[in-house]
C-alpha cells in the first residue's frame, strides 16, 4: 500500500504539482524505505532524456516540410476549407479581439506580447491581404499593437531598444525599424528607453507631436481621453515638435517634461497653430525618499502624482484597478490631489482620497460613482 | 522547445508571416503531433497527413495566432481534432466522435540520454526503451504528452478528455516501471 503511495506522490511531483503536505509524507515515506530514495533524483534525470525518431519518423517529417513550404509559396493551399472544417468550432482560439479591428487602421493587430529573449533582429513583412501566401509587395505600413486594460506589455525593438507599454495603449512602430529609419507612434502611456544611434534619431508620434530622440529614456503620455500630450524626461535628451508647427521645436533636458494642449490643435476648423500657454515646459517634481520621477511610476506598480485633477486622476485609478469610475458632478474634475498609491486596493485608495475632499462613492458591480458629500 | 521559444515563434509567424518561424516549429513539433495522430487514428499515412495539415493551418490562420496563449496545447489540440475529424471520415453512423481509451493504438518511442543526466546511462537508456516501448498505448501516450510535450497532467487531461486521476495514475505506473528497470547504484547513499 505504502508503495503504491510512494509511487502516487512521485507522479506528483513529477508533475510539479505536490503539496507542502503531500512532500513531507513522500519524504517521511521514503526516509522509511531508503531503498527507493534515489528514485527522486532518477525521475529528474528522466526529465533530460530526449526522443530519437527512426528512420520512418525522420522520412514522413522531411516529405512534411517539403510539402509545407510549396505550400507556404502557392496562395492557392490557402484556399483549404476541409482544413477549417477539421480545427473548429472546437478551435482553441483565446480572446480574438475582432472589435478592435474596426478601430485600428492597419490590418494587422497584435494583443500583448511578452518577448523575455532578446528578438534577432528580422524583417517586419506585411501580410494585409488574406489568402495571399507569398505576397511580395511590399507597402509603407507599420505593424501595430494594442494592449489591453490591466496590462503592461515590454516590447523588445529589433535595435535593442525597449517599450513598456501601459494598459490600454495603441502602439505602433515601422517596418525595417532600425534600417533606415525608426519612427513609432503611440496612443495611451508607454516608457521609452532608447538604444543611441545619432544617425538615426527616433521619431515618436503621439497625437500632433513629434519627439525626435538620441538615445534616451524618456516617458510620454498622449491618452485620447486626456486633454494633452506629456512628456517626461529622465535621461539624455529630446526634441518635441508639433505635427502642425514643425519648424517650432523644443529642446528638453533631463529633468524637464513638456504638456502640450491637444484639443485645440486636433479640432477641425480651429485654428492650427497653438498659443504659447498651450505649451508648457516644467521640472518634474522629484518625489518621495527614493525620488522616482512621477511620469515613470506607474511603471514601477507604484502611482504618485502632484496637483492631478481629479479627473485625470480617475482615469489612471480606472485603468490601474480595472473599473469603471462616474463622477456624478463635473465640476468635481477640477480638485487637485497630491499623493501616491503603492499597495492600497481602490477602496483603500479612494478612501485616501477621501481625508482631503468631501465626496462619497458607491460600488455598483465593477462601476464606482462618486457624488459630492454635503457638508 | 520551451513554452516560451513557441509563443515567439507564433508571434513572429503572425506579425511578420515568417516562413523560417513555421520551418522552425514544424522542426520541433511534428513528430509529437504525428505521434499524437497515429496514437488516435492508428494509420500512419493519416497521421502524417493530419500533422502536416496541423501547420498548413497555422500558416492559413497566421494572422489570428497572436491570441494563443498556449502554442503547445494549440497545436496538439489541433491534431487532436484532425485525428478526430478523420475519425469521423471513417465511422459515419457514429454520433458521437471521442477518444476512446482502449483504442490508442501503439507506437514506439526510442530515448536517447543528455549530457545532463547523472543517474541514467546510455546503457540503462537501452533498458528503459524497453520498458516504455512495452507500456499500454494509453500508459505510453500519456507519458508522451507528459514527457515531450511538457504538458501538466491537466492539460493532458483536457486533451485526452480523461480525468486527471486517471493520468496521475498512469503516470505513476509509467514512473514506476521505468525506475525499476534501471538498476541503480546506491554507493553514495
Amino acid at each position: 500500500m505504502t508503495d503504491k503511495r510512494i509511487w502516487e506522490l512521485l507522479a506528483k511531483q513529477f508533475d510539479g504539482e505536490i503539496t507542502a503536505e503531500e512532500l513531507q509524507e513522500l519524504e517521511a515515506l521514503l526516509g522509511r524505505q531508503s531503498e527507493k530514495a534515489p528514485y527522486g533524483e532518477l525521475l529528474s534525470d528522466l526529465h533530460g532524456l530526449r526522443i530519437q525518431p527512426d528512420l520512418d519518423d525522420r522520412l514522413a517529417r522531411e516529405k512534411s516540410l517539403t510539402a509545407l513550404r510549396a505550400a507556404m509559396r502557392n496562395p492557392a493551399a490557402n484556399g483549404r476549407t476541409d482544413l477549417v472544417e477539421a480545427f473548429g468550432p472546437d478551435m482553441p482560439f483565446e480572446n480574438p479581439s475582432t472589435d478592435m479591428r474596426t478601430r485600428i487602421r492597419w490590418a494587422i493587430a497584435l494583443t500583448a506580447i511578452l518577448l523575455i529573449l532578446p528578438v534577432a533582429w528580422y524583417l517586419l513583412k506585411t501580410s494585409r491581404m488574406t489568402g495571399a501566401a507569398n505576397e511580395t509587395a511590399r507597402t509603407e505600413t507599420l505593424d501595430k499593437i494594442v494592449t489591453k486594460t490591466g496590462s503592461k506589455t515590454l516590447i523588445s525593438l529589433p535595435d535593442s531598444s525597449t517599450v513598456v507599454l501601459s494598459s490600454a495603449c495603441q502602439f505602433s512602430y515601422n517596418k525595417d525599424f532600425g534600417v533606415r529609419k525608426r519612427e513609432m507612434h503611440l496612443t495611451g502611456e508607454a516608457y521609452f528607453e532608447i538604444h543611441s544611434n545619432p544617425e538615426m534619431p527616433l521619431i515618436v508620434h503621439a497625437g500632433n507631436v513629434l519627439i525626435r530622440v538620441l538615445g534616451t529614456t524618456f516617458n510620454v503620455r498622449a491618452n485620447q481621453d486626456d486633454s494633452f500630450v506629456e512628456a517626461s524626461l529622465i535621461n539624455g535628451a529630446i526634441e518635441v515638435s508639433l505635427r502642425s508647427d514643425p519648424e517650432r521645436k523644443i529642446l528638453l533636458r533631463p529633468g524637464e517634461k513638456i504638456q502640450i494642449r491637444q484639443d485645440t490643435l486636433l479640432t477641425p476648423g480651429h485654428s492650427r497653430n497653438p498659443t504659447p500657454d498651450m505649451i508648457t515646459v516644467s521640472k518634474i517634481p522629484p518625489t518621495g525618499p527614493d525620488s522616482s520621477y512621477v511620469q515613470n511610476a506607474w511603471q514601477r506598480e507604484k502611482m504618485l502624482f502632484h496637483k492631478e485633477s481629479f479627473g485625470s486622476l480617475i482615469k489612471q485609478m480606472e485603468s490601474r484597478y480595472e473599473v469603471r469610475i462616474a463622477l456624478t458632478d463635473t465640476s468635481l474634475r477640477s480638485w487637485l490631489f497630491t499623493g501616491s498609491f503603492d499597495k492600497e486596493n481602490i477602496d483603500e485608495a479612494l478612501q485616501a482620497l477621501q481625508n482631503t475632499a468631501p465626496f462619497n462613492y458607491s460600488k455598483n458591480g465593477g462601476t464606482i460613482t462618486i457624488t459630492r458629500r454635503k457638508l | 522547445m520551451t513554452n516560451e521559444t513557441a509563443y515567439i515563434l507564433f508571434t513572429r509567424l503572425s506579425q511578420a508571416a515568417d516562413e523560417e518561424a513555421l520551418t522552425l516549429l514544424h522542426d520541433r513539433f511534428f513528430y509529437r503531433l504525428y505521434k499524437l495522430a497515429l496514437s488516435i487514428t492508428g494509420d500512419r499515412g493519416a497521421a502524417e497527413e493530419i500533422a502536416n495539415d496541423v501547420f498548413l493551418h497555422l500558416w492559413q490562420r497566421r494572422e489570428q495566432l497572436y491570441t494563443v496563449r498556449h502554442p503547445d496545447l494549440y497545436m496538439l489540440k489541433s491534431a487532436r481534432n484532425g485525428a478526430l475529424c478523420w475519425l469521423r471520415a471513417q465511422r459515419p453512423k457514429a454520433s458521437r466522435i471521442e477518444i476512446h481509451e482502449d483504442d490508442l493504438h501503439d507506437f514506439s518511442l526510442q530515448y536517447a540520454s543528455s549530457p545532463e543526466q547523472i543517474l541514467i546511462s546510455s546503457e540503462m537508456v537501452r533498458h528503459i526503451n524497453q520498458v516504455i516501448d512495452q507500456l499500454a498505448p494509453k500508459c505510453k501516450l500519456i507519458f508522451l504528452l507528459v514527457k515531450e510535450s511538457n504538458l501538466k497532467y491537466k492539460e493532458v487531461a483536457q486533451l485526452l478528455d480523461i480525468s486527471i486521476k486517471t493520468v496521475e495514475a498512469q503516470m505513476s505506473i509509467a514512473l514506476k516501471r521505468i525506475s525499476l528497470s534501471v538498476p541503480l547504484v546506491l554507493a553514495h547513499h
